[in-house]
């Protein structure tokens, strides 16, 4: 099962690594980055992978916004059959 | 695969513009549970929404929480009341509590169904039945009336 992890805020040492850790930690694989700076600004999109995840979506989505709060970023896991039913026809 | 612009665009609907499911309602028939007095009726009718929508908040809770979009109503839609209550119209109220118990018990936000259809006409019982709407909607917190007086065909 896939999902969408969107990453933002304001820029600062160490995002990609503390979020990578963290979805490694749980099992998650990374498929997929983009990413950019705008000015102050960070933003990440991650396509991962829960195959092997050792959390629920749901759980995941809870623990990836408290580690968004710690950091100070805005953290957003979300099933990608949202994008897919947002943007496909 | 994603358009890095459309990713955005949907977690901005969700989280600045409160996109929502405003409601998922459940549909469950009581014509199984027509008895032969209105206790019985009204039994019945409880027995059967508590059981049939038994799993309703936990399971879209669950999917609130897959899919991170909030669902703000739970609801369950009946069978017109009137149909069930027909040979017993002056005690369809009884119907009408049963129904809003059912509805607390469950922790739904609504139910609705406690209705009449007389848009080819009205008979006796519908009539008692719509006299009973006033108190019964007075006397509960989680239920829905409506009659249907007109259609296009």
């Amino acid at each position: 099962m896939r999902a969408v992890v969107t990453v933002v805020g304001k820029d600062k040492t160490g995002i990609i690594s503390k979020v990578s850790a963290f979805l490694a930690d749980r099992g998650v694989n990374i498929l997929d980055i983009s990413q950019t700076i705008l000015q102050d600004y960070f933003a990440m999109i991650m396509i991962v992978d829960l195959a092997k995840a050792t959390v629920q979506l749901s759980a995941l989505a809870d623990e990836c916004l408290a580690l968004g709060k710690n950091i100070g970023m805005s953290i957003h896991v979300q099933h990608e059959e949202i994008f897919n039913a947002m943007h496909s026809v | 695969m994603f358009n890095t612009n459309d990713v955005l665009e949907t977690i901005n609907m969700i989280e600045r513009e409160h996109l929502d499911i405003r409601t998922v309602t459940m549909g469950i028939s009581l014509l199984p549970c027509i008895g032969s007095s209105a206790e019985q009726t009204a039994k019945k009718v409880y027995d059967t929404v508590c059981k049939k929508a038994e799993n309703i908040v936990k399971v879209t809770s669950d999917l609130s929480r897959e899919y991170g979009i909030p669902i703000v109503n739970k609801r369950v839609s009946v069978t017109p009341a009137a149909l069930i209550c027909a040979p017993f119209a002056e005690k369809s109220y009884l119907v009408g509590k049963a129904l809003d118990d059912a509805a607390k018990n469950l922790g739904i936000d609504f139910l609705g169904g406690y209705s009449a259809l007389v848009h080819k006409g009205m008979a006796d019982y519908e009539k008692k039945f719509i006299s009973t709407i006033p108190q019964v909607l007075a006397e509960t917190e989680r239920l829905c009336s409506s009659v249907n007086i007109g259609s296009s065909k």
